[in-house]
């Protein structure tokens, strides 16, 4: 019986000692986030949850008694505790990585399944809320499992063998690891809008949470076996940048997940982007503190690789911003502060495709500005960052301009239409140079042809110091790239007028005067005409 | 625009924690210039009206006529094309969260769910609606009251029938006690007892509790006996507002009948053979400002221009001629036959 049931039913007076903590319990959760409330409700009661529980239970004792009469001796006198707690500490991480994610995950696709996402929207809860409440509930869900295997490992704890440090390592980073993938789960069930796309999106979901099961105990049993260097401080140095990493991009996933619930005047796009920058500079500031605790400047070789990564975080974020729709509801355009120097620094942090793109170029622009004003080990190290910047400028800028050109033919061209272009841009023009390889009397030609310089696949790695490398004083190096900047200026020049009519939209105070004047237009671009 | 649209400034329903009445004469719910277009389709084209507190507004359309979907951009669902609607003076563009606070929006088909029992689910939206403690437990309780859920209040929800689905459907929209309530075809599906106490539990909401009521339905007769107004809409346009009878007079003002008056008779039996009829009607044809003459076995359907008293001294010249009157009376204009003759029956 709930709590509401027996406050509402009968005076407190009445209430009999169960009551009473129901009507305690009513009111300890009256603060708490509501969809948490529902959801530790509905999980509590459902099948799954019950059936998931029970199993943890039965085999956990299963595996006890079994150790127990068919390995007294190793029980007594070996060192069974770690072992025993490995097969307690898979049980669980099934649980809280797999069950727990994809339960989640089920737990928002339902709510658009039952028609009951609509009613939520138009509560008073925010789209935050309402991502934080299914995440609280996935983590009351993991400690319930805990709880439930807490006995069990406490048993093993009286054995030989057994490693307290690694063991509550272990379990904290499984209780971490929970959350992290119950935040994606909840992110990809966001995506998915239509019965088909939900169903596929399941059974991705499932395999994905699979293969990270496989990944991660593989890595949990690694540590039991190899043993964990705790007293070595590069250890805490490496294991802070991975949790720091895990959290931004749980944060990350949370956000995006906001954003899909966020109604379509609102904001879906600065938060996003604002947690994609601070990544960028987290990393930055990772690279150069530990440059600085090792006392090791970074070399060429160094900064390659963290470009590659560096680069493919901003394609990403630049195909995802460059590609949204050009137009800031009123109801932003309202918010925005009245101080004119304010204005133009949100400027970049406002939704929009091509204020997306400006905020892109503008980071691309620090990259750029690190390795030509750094004094670096090799001549070739700032011109290789010049022309990876190039490809993305280039790449981006293109997308974002076939992509407003588009909508501007057809209104139903949406922001992941763009996206899906950018990318399916970039992959034919990466095996455009194969295919006329292939299809020339020598295909193995070590020589590079200006038709290669199309694919960044072919172009960079020549730009690099090695056997095929095209030296500093080629001018075949110039000509590249005076080539690719050439072409990132274009895709910049294409999307010119965007952002100068994205930047005066948001700097102009004339447009809220016009706000408050009359009424606009709400989605200018979707008129029929 | 007036002041209440204003940022910052406190809304029509606004008094501190409870929502309150508005003065009468100011619109609580306010459609104006709203257009949706989906691509080439004008689901909603240039609608505007007005609806007022302690009013129950009916709005009328056949199917794919851009009910829905005004109502979707009034619940904050969805997003206008351009134009905007007002709830309680806050603009569903502008202003999302506060309007939400005003609104209940009760959809065509609503999701429950079905692990819930009653008063859970109840519960979990006076949460969701950030009531706490005891004005959560309150408004759970006028709730269950109100809608007469109060003995199926630990039932689970998939057990329910389809009208105490409803009535819980309402009193999911009334838990926050906002002033504003839109229904989208609350009444579809239910059985005529359902029906019928679904209405009155409308017609309370106005008359009791002084809420607007914006509700569409196909079942004509039942809007029109519990709307004071209501709004006609085909092929996204506002074909017809207003109070019903202002919308029968806009309609005859159309045809150019402004004031005429639809009149039945029927002649006593006995004497209403085929010759009296004949001559029932050449007589009624010589009448002043009688017309559209229609006959059938022994009774009369016309037009009259005039008013009350023309009306009089024609019975009285009509029983001065003979004929033995056992019926005459003015056809009362059903929201039907106004629906009927204003639509053209336009789908998109």
């Amino acid at each position: 019986m709930s709590s509401d049931t027996i406050s509402l039913a009968q005076p407190a007076g009445a209430a009999d000692a169960d009551n009473r903590l129901s009507v305690l319990a009513d009111r300890l959760t009256d603060r708490m986030n509501p969809i948490l409330v529902k959801e530790v409700r509905q999980a509590l009661k459902s099948r799954q949850f019950v059936v998931t529980f029970m199993l943890l239970l039965v085999i956990a004792w299963l595996v006890s008694a079994g150790a127990a009469i068919f390995s007294p001796n190793a029980m007594e006198f070996g060192s069974a505790g770690n072992q025993l707690f490995l097969i307690y500490f898979g049980i669980l991480a099934f649980a809280v990585i797999v069950i727990v994610p994809f339960g989640a995950h089920r737990s928002m696709l339902s709510e658009r399944d039952q028609n009951t996402f609509e009613l939520l929207s138009i509560s008073a809860l925010t789209p935050r809320q309402i991502v934080n409440g299914k995440l609280l509930s996935a983590m009351v869900q993991s400690f319930v499992y805990y709880s439930a295997i807490t006995p069990f490992i406490a048993f093993a704890s009286l054995l030989q063998g057994f490693d307290l440090p690694l063991s509550l390592f272990l379990l904290a980073i499984a209780f971490g690891w929970s959350i992290c993938v119950s935040m994606f789960a909840l992110m990809l069930s966001t995506l998915a809008q239509k019965r088909q796309i939900q169903a596929a999106n399941s059974m991705g979901m499932f395999f994905l949470l699979m293969f990270q099961l496989y990944m991660t105990a593989g890595m949990m049993f690694q540590f039991s076996y190899a043993g964990v260097p705790f007293d070595d401080p590069a250890f805490w140095w490496s294991a802070g940048c991975v949790v720091v990493a895990a959290g931004s991009y749980t944060l990350l996933a949370q956000q995006v997940a906001v954003s899909r619930l966020t109604f379509e005047s609102g904001n879906r796009s600065s938060g996003i982007r604002l947690i994609l920058a601070a990544q960028f500079w987290l990393f930055c500031a990772a690279v150069v503190a530990n440059s600085l605790w090792a006392g090791l400047s970074v070399s060429s070789r160094d900064g390659t690789e963290l470009l590659m990564f560096v680069a493919f975080h901003w394609a990403i974020a630049g195909a995802y911003a460059a590609t949204e729709v050009d137009w800031l509801s009123r109801r932003l355009r309202r918010q925005l502060p009245r101080n004119p120097l304010l204005r133009i620094l949100f400027v970049p942090w406002m939704p929009g495709g091509a204020r997306g793109l400006l905020w892109m170029l503008l980071h691309v622009g620090a990259i750029l500005a690190a390795a030509f004003l750094f004094d670096w080990d090799t001549d070739w190290f700032p011109t290789f960052v010049l022309a990876t910047c190039c490809y993305m400028v280039f790449l981006t800028g293109l997308g974002a301009a076939m992509t407003r050109w588009l909508r501007l033919v057809t209104p139903s061209f949406r922001p992941a239409h763009g996206r899906a272009l950018i990318v399916i841009f970039t992959v034919a023009i990466s095996v455009t140079p194969l295919i006329v390889r292939a299809l020339s009397s020598n295909p193995i030609s070590e020589k590079f042809h200006m038709i290669d310089l199309v694919s960044p696949f072919m172009t960079l790695p020549r730009l690099i110091d090695g056997r095929m490398a095209i030296a500093v004083n080629d001018p075949l190096r110039n000509h590249i790239l005076i080539a690719l900047c050439a072409a990132a200026v274009l895709a910049v020049l294409a999307n010119a007028r965007a952002i100068f009519n994205g930047i005066s939209e948001v700097v102009s105070q004339k447009s809220d005067e016009s706000l408050d004047a009359g009424l606009q237009d709400i989605q200018p671009a979707s008129s029929p005409s | 625009m007036s002041e209440s649209e204003q940022p910052g400034v406190k809304s029509v329903c606004e008094n501190g924690d409870a929502p309150a009445t508005p003065p009468r004469g100011e619109a609580t719910l306010e459609l104006r210039h709203l257009h949706r277009f989906f691509g080439r389709l004008k689901a909603v084209d240039d609608v505007s009206f007005k609806a007022y507190a302690g009013q129950v507004m009916g709005f009328i359309g056949p199917n794919g006529a851009g009910k829905t979907t005004s109502m979707r951009i009034l619940a904050t669902l969805d997003l206008p094309t351009a134009g905007d609607a007002f709830i309680c003076g806050d603009s569903v563009v502008d202003y999302p969260d506060r309007v939400r606070k005003y609104l209940g929006f009760m959809p065509d088909s609503f999701g429950r769910y079905g692990d819930m029992n009653v008063v859970e689910f109840l519960d979990f939206y006076a949460r969701a609606y950030g009531l706490r403690g005891d004005r959560r437990r309150d408004a759970i309780e006028h709730v269950l009251v109100f809608t007469e859920l109060r003995k199926l209040a630990e039932k689970p929800i998939k057990t329910l029938s389809k009208g105490m689905s409803q009535r819980l459907g309402l009193g999911r929209c009334l838990i926050h006690d906002p002033q504003v309530m839109v229904l989208d075809e609350p009444a579809a599906g239910l059985d005529p007892r359902a029906r019928v106490e679904l209405r009155e539990l409308i017609r309370l909401l106005a008359t009791e509790m002084n809420k607007t009521v914006l509700i569409s339905s196909h079942i004509l007769t039942e809007l029109s006996e519990i709307c004071d107004s209501a709004a006609i809409i085909e092929a996204g346009r506002i074909l017809a507002h207003g109070t019903i009878e202002e919308i029968q007079q806009q309609q005859r003002r159309a045809v150019g009948r402004q004031s005429s008056r639809s009149l039945l008779l029927r002649l006593a039996r006995g004497r209403d053979d085929a010759t009296t009829t004949d001559r029932l009607e050449k007589w009624l044809l010589e009448q002043p400002f009688v017309g559209h003459v229609q006959m059938a076995a022994g009774k009369a359907a016309f037009e009259l221009e005039g008013d009350d008293k023309a009306q009089t001294e024609l019975l009285q010249r009509l029983l001065s001629a003979g004929f033995a009157i056992a019926e005459f009376h003015s056809k009362s204009h059903s929201l039907e036959d106004a629906f009927m003759n204003i639509t053209q029956g336009i789908t998109q």
